[in-house]
């Protein structure tokens, strides 16, 4: 190939990174942060619904804390990422508190406060939001993509060699009776030679 | 703030790096070839498959661009209505404080 042609092939390299460095970084980001406040809002939603069914009050601060939460989140979708999650926390979290004290500390206080049904329906919701988060969170870092695949692979193995070890022990059971009684015998005539020498 | 830096850092690191490595090959056909000459040779590069593979993923763009112009107007228009009947349940109703269009106030930044 002459200085032209690989000049050219690197030309079209660097054209079709381009592109799809603006799928990925501009178009697809943009829609994870749409398809992250579509899931919030219908979670959203499901607490107004709870609300509309009488189960809790319009007027009770663990509901109207829960819904300001949400709202917080999906205002400010853009601004969740692993960077700030990691980065930002550790560096602002002390003065942040400090500012506006622990509104979830304020949420907690108010769930408790309602009857058991309530609370753990308003619980529920509130984890569902997490792991939405979360999942956003994940799904855009490859660094965690890659390590939700290992732990995944990894629970997969770990679950698998357990079952196994439990078969083979079901199958095995005669032979481990028979091993097991072995080992008994052994020790209690190791214990009663031993008394008897103790005894001469 | 030290999230936002991160995180604008990260994408233009990368397009500076893939810019020094063209700038650099450039700099080495220097005095040999024209700009006509590396554009004939760039356009007279693409085969017919590679330009059907372009279309294809310029269609899927603006398919998706025009999708998402239609999923905003929707917003536009029911958003509204769907606040009007929570306000009506619930007057101290807090808002996301989206724009009506379901997207970031600018003023909330990036």
């Amino acid at each position: 190939m002459t200085p032209l042609q690989n000049f050219t092939a690197a030309l079209h390299l660097a054209f079709a990174v381009l592109i799809f460095g603006v799928l990925v970084l501009k178009l697809f980001h943009d829609y994870r942060i749409d398809a992250l406040r579509d899931r919030l809002f219908a979670l959203r939603e499901e607490l107004f619904d709870y609300a509309v069914e009488g189960k809790v009050s319009f007027d009770d601060p663990a509901y109207f804390r829960l819904r300001q939460l949400i709202n917080s989140l999906i205002r400010f979708a853009h601004r969740l990422t692993v960077t700030r999650l990691f980065v930002g926390e550790a560096l602002t979290s002390r003065k942040w508190r400090e500012v506006f004290g622990n509104p979830l500390l304020d949420w907690q206080k108010s769930v408790e406060s309602l009857p058991k049904e309530q609370r753990q329906r308003l619980e529920t919701l509130h984890m569902r939001v997490l792991e939405t988060v979360v999942r956003h969170l994940v799904t855009g870092s490859p660094l965690l993509v890659a390590c939700l695949i290992i732990f995944v692979l990894g629970a997969i193995i770990k679950g698998l060699t357990e079952t196994s070890l439990e078969l083979a022990t079901r199958m095995l059971s005669p032979q481990l009776d028979a091993l097991q009684m072995q080992a008994i015998a052994a020790d209690v005539s190791d214990r009663q030679s031993r008394e008897l020498a103790a005894a001469h | 703030m030290v999230g936002s830096v991160l995180n604008a850092i990260i994408p233009w690191a990368g397009a500076g790096i893939v810019a020094f490595y063209l700038y650099s090959s450039v700099a080495t056909l220097a005095g040999r070839y024209t700009f006509a000459q590396i554009g004939v040779s760039f356009l007279g590069d693409f085969k017919l498959s590679e330009a059907f593979a372009y279309l294809f993923g310029t269609g899927g763009v603006a398919y998706g661009l025009r999708q998402r112009k239609l999923r905003e107007n929707n917003i536009e228009r029911m958003a509204a209505r769907l606040s009007a009947y929570e306000t009506v349940q619930d007057p101290k109703r807090s808002s996301s404080r989206l724009t009506p269009r379901g997207q970031t106030r600018p003023e909330d930044g990036t």
